[in-house]
């Protein structure tokens, strides 16, 4: 699989229009820049049945966990953690992303291997693979048919009795539907001047002028849907924790990776495309909602948005795209002040009472 | 309910079979008596079971679970039930009613415990991992799941326990191979299980004679005759 | 299968005991067929791609007992397989993995290196295409087979013993399943604590007169021979006997699952196996209607230590088993077996028999320990 970089165009004129307050909507032409979050597209009742399905740990293979372990609500819809944890007697070797706002995602997950516009494919990536939820499609789609209050929830969108894929793409629309709100940056690209801090608006200019963020941190939800190398330093606990590097070397030997049993870092999209200059490039990820989705970066290394921009004042780490900031402490205040401005109210979703099994006419099936 | 071959069950051979009739009737008791004792274990301790913990590390503990199957100290053996095999009438059930295993650094705790044949029995996970209690009624060589039940969350879940025709429970998490536990399903609430010391005592006993016996789940069974007195106390004492 | 026909004066009276009982079944004299005698097991057959050696013993009786190998690491071989258990499991019906229940009864891992048709629809032909069955099964094991190869790779133990037994740089789930299946050959009854196979040998007074009794009971009146013949004590073929299904399927929810799970994995279609109020057997590998009911004839040996009985385990005891023969088997779906008739035996017959049946059982049962299990290592850096 190929992937293109799309060329982006940086100008200092873009951030003096944005500052002068364009109206609504409106995005300058030559220039990337951050935009309003539109307003999130999905089916009410398949994703009021996928929220049930969402929290149920019938949906992994032991019961163990369900979608809501490591995408938590509570916990800004990711999990807290620097390495997530897998499946049981399985641990992760990346970063649990949040679920806010991915249905506006170009690219699901780190390595950005699955497409932002099927939400059902990752879904069910997500609960048949080994190290996340090891089930069965199949055992999942029969242990949903065994509770009744599922099948009449089904009914409501479709004739047929739950099964297979489809289940996956339910679970989707729910996801779909989680979308922040109120932040205030979008208030103000909506031309509410007062919506943004003065620091803010500083750190705004940074972001768009010297700081230069906005070359990969663009669009609705601040991100090109592209794969970039920071050099990010990698995270020790992988190689240090046996269940860690497990799960990753299993992950490269399964994509078809040449010399995965000598893999000691995380090579990022290169597991997947084989191609040299893809090694430690990781997707952008969206820069909403920060607030509540330390810690940071593809594996957790970066905990506060401080230590971040330090990160990126620095250049980022050996090996990446790039280059020293020179930002001073106010500068970087600014910035950090600004990142926070593109946090939405907190979205708050309660686990619903799930269903029992119930037992069914044997013979009649 | 299983169907069962019709033909031949009733004959002698057949006990094991029978569903035993539970008729015991729970009250109060007045100028009852004791019978209090110990229960011996001579010879080679048996080592226990080793099982390695490959899972849930830091919850569960690393390196080898021993699985104390034969519990000795000092000549005591701990976690033998003595009961009274026969009662019709006697006291009231008390905590044996309420029965409560708690799933704590993937130990079961208590790891016997007495429980009503036909009752209820509370299941707590206090643990931030999937257990999975399985219990089965140990009938001869078969063992019969009374339930089986995934429980990822903390907190408590009722269960109920059924022993139709035996009174040993085995519990075992088929979630980590290395938890294991037993109960005794009490026709009667005459039953404890010794402690440490292989001691136990039987209260508020009606006068009369019964016939006491010593279970445990690896050594076997062992029995003996007691006369209870109004206000006395009657020795009994199990060697295995 | 080829079974080594030992001449021995107590075998060729056995089998005229046979043919005279065979009248009493119904089968003309002159036209009885003649089925190989019980006898002692001869030695394993070992196939040529995968030859036993005590390293690699030694290596499959890990990996029997390692939960890793498995999804979530709590349901490793000797789970279900338990040498305590009789090397099954002493259930009904076995358990599943946590979350799921099996459907049917756990086998015996004694003697199943005799085998050619294992699991109870016989359908796989090796314990090396068995092992994967059941540690990838998602009622079973549930595991992934990378995952689990992976696994091994950081445990330097395996990749020290795997290199030596298979001569690779890293474990392969493929020879892990050979090593297991090395480890189950020699899982075999002992010929000298089987009463049984001790008076073929010669020693007259190894079977107490009831159980000899019993034999002429299942060489004769009984008919047991007819399926349960040769050194196994089964003819390895496909037989209905009407054995009723367990209750637990109409009550258990966890079960319809997984019945229904079965089914599409299997290769019905879902409108057939919705309809089923049976576990349909041996129609599932054929999807012949005359197969539906049918199950591959066990092995009778050891039979003491492997309760209950029957594919779903609704027989606690050898005597529940021989009433249900005696009455003429049950009624439960169609194609049951012309050769399974009322018998007439009496009270005395019936327990003769199954003294007899305990015969085939060792006197004690072969029990083994946990071997220690090695531990994850770090991988370190630059392996070449």
């Amino acid at each position: 699989m190929k992937l293109k970089l799309k060329p982006h165009v940086i100008t200092r004129l873009a951030g003096a229009l944005a500052m002068a307050g364009i109206a609504a909507g409106v995005a300058p032409v030559q220039a990337a820049d951050l935009q309003p979050l539109p307003e999130p597209k999905f089916n009410q009742e398949q994703a009021d049945l996928g929220r049930y399905l969402f929290f149920d740990k019938r949906v992994s293979g032991d019961v163990g966990i369900s979608c809501s372990t490591c995408h938590n609500p509570q916990k800004g819809w990711g999990d807290g953690l620097a390495l997530s944890k897998g499946y049981p007697a399985s641990e992760y070797f990346r970063n649990s992303p949040t679920l806010l706002n991915s249905a506006f995602k170009k690219r699901f997950l780190w390595d950005g291997r699955l497409d932002g516009s099927d939400m059902g494919t990752l879904v069910r990536d997500m609960i048949t693979e080994a190290h996340t939820m090891n089930m069965d499609a199949r055992l999942m789609h029969e242990r949903v048919k065994q509770v009744p209050e599922y099948v009449e929830m089904w009914k409501k969108f479709r004739k047929d009795d739950p099964n297979g894929m489809r289940i996956f793409n339910v679970i989707g629309e729910f996801v779909k539907s989680v979308v922040s709100k109120n932040a205030p940056i979008d208030k103000f690209l909506k031309g509410d001047q007062g919506a943004l801090s003065d620091e803010q608006k500083q750190g705004y200019a940074l972001f768009k002028g010297k700081a230069n963020c906005v070359s990969c941190h663009n669009g609705p939800l601040g991100s090109d849907g592209n794969l970039h190398r920071t050099g990010v330093p990698e995270n020790p606990a992988i190689t240090a924790e046996p269940l860690r590097h497990i799960t990753m070397l299993r992950h490269y030997a399964t994509n078809g990776m040449p010399n995965y049993m000598n893999a000691h870092t995380d090579v990022g999209s290169y597991a997947i495309t084989k191609d040299a200059k893809d090694k430690g490039k990781f997707a952008t990820p969206s820069l909403r909602d920060l607030k509540y989705t330390a810690p940071y970066m593809h594996n957790g290394m970066l905990g506060t948005l401080d230590e971040v921009v330090g990160f990126y004042n620095k250049g980022g780490g050996a090996g990446g795209e790039l280059k020293p900031l020179n930002l001073t402490d106010v500068e970087k205040r600014a910035l950090v002040s600004f990142l926070g401005s593109l946090s939405g109210d907190p979205v708050v979703v309660e686990e619903p009472k799930l269903p029992a099994y119930q037992v069914r006419v044997f013979g009649k099936n | 309910m299983k169907k069962r071959m019709a033909a031949g069950i009733a004959t002698a051979g057949f006990c094991l079979l029978m569903p035993v009739a539970q008729a015991y009737e729970a009250g109060g008791v007045t100028g009852g008596g004791k019978v209090a004792g110990k229960v011996t274990f001579r010879g080679a301790v048996p080592a226990p079971r080793e099982i390695a913990i490959t899972k849930d590390n830091e919850v569960c503990g690393a390196g080898n679970r021993k699985v104390v199957e034969v519990d000795v100290k000092g000549g005591g053996l701990r976690n033998a039930v003595v009961y009274v095999a026969k009662i019709d009438k006697g006291k009231a059930w008390g905590a044996i009613e309420k029965p409560v295993i708690d799933q704590k650094g993937c130990v079961f705790t208590p790891d016997a415990l007495i429980v009503k044949k036909v009752g209820n029995l509370i299941v707590r996970n206090s643990d931030p991992v999937l257990h999975n209690m399985h219990t089965y009624e140990m009938i001869g060589s078969v063992r019969r799941t009374i339930f089986n039940a995934a429980q990822p969350d903390k907190g408590d879940v009722p269960h109920e326990i059924n022993a139709k025709r035996s009174n040993f429970v085995k519990i075992e998490c088929d979630a980590h191979d290395f938890m294991h536990a037993w109960a005794f399903a009490a026709d009667n609430p005459y039953a404890v299980a010794t402690a440490a010391d292989g001691s136990f005592t039987l209260d508020n006993l009606p006068v009369g004679t019964y016939e006491i016996k010593a279970w445990h789940p690896v050594l076997g069974e062992k029995s003996t005759s007691v006369t209870v007195s109004a206000g006395g106390t009657a020795s009994a004492s199990f060697g295995f | 299968m080829t079974f080594k026909r030992k001449a021995t004066a107590a075998a060729i009276a056995v089998l005229a005991a046979g043919m005279v009982g065979s009248a009493q079944m119904g089968i003309a004299a002159g036209n009885a067929p003649a089925f190989p005698p019980l006898g002692p097991l001869p030695p394993v057959k070992v196939p040529a791609d995968n030859p036993m050696t005590p390293e690699k013993v030694a290596l499959g009786k890990l990996l029997f007992w390692d939960s890793r190998l498995g999804g979530d690491a709590s349901t490793p071989c000797v789970a279900c397989h338990t040498p305590g258990m009789g090397w099954g499991e002493n259930g009904e019906i076995s358990r599943g993995y946590p979350g799921t229940s099996h459907w049917r009864n756990s086998q015996t891992i004694l003697n199943s290196a005799y085998y050619n048709k294992l699991f109870w629809e016989g359908n796989v032909t090796s314990l090396e295409a068995q092992a994967p069955s059941a540690a990838e099964g998602n009622v079973a094991g549930n595991g992934d087979r990378s995952m689990m190869e992976m696994r091994l790779r950081f445990i330097p133990e395996y990749v020290e013993r795997f290199k030596k037994v298979f001569g690779t740089e890293w474990p392969r789930m493929t020879h892990a399943y050979m090593a297991i299946a090395a480890f189950e050959r020699t899982i075999v009854s002992d010929a000298k604590q089987v009463p049984f196979d001790r008076y073929m040998k010669g020693d007259k007074s190894a079977l107490s007169d009831s159980a000899k009794r019993g034999m002429a009971v299942f060489n004769g009146k009984g008919g047991c021979i007819q399926c349960h013949n040769g050194p196994l004590a089964s003819d390895q073929k496909f037989h209905a006997l009407g054995v009723p299904e367990n209750e637990l399927f109409k009550t258990e929810p966890l079960l319809q699952i997984t019945h229904r799970w079965e089914g599409y994995q299997k290769g019905i279609s879902e409108e057939k196996y919705r309809h089923f109020d049976q576990d349909v057997g041996y129609y599932f590998s054929t999807k012949n209607p005359k197969d539906i009911g049918k199950w591959r004839t066990p092995s009778l040996r050891e039979l003491k230590y492997t309760a209950p009985y029957m594919h779903d385990g609704v027989f606690y005891t050898l005597e529940e088993v021989v009433d249900f023969y005696n009455q003429g088997g049950g009624s439960t779906g169609p194609n049951k077996s012309p050769l399974i008739k009322p018998l007439g035996l009496n009270d005395a017959e019936k327990k003769d028999l199954v003294a007899f049946l305990e015969s085939l059982s060792m006197d004690k049962p072969l029990l083994m320990d946990a071997p220690k299990l090695p531990p994850y290592q770090p991988m370190k850096a630059a392996r070449k």
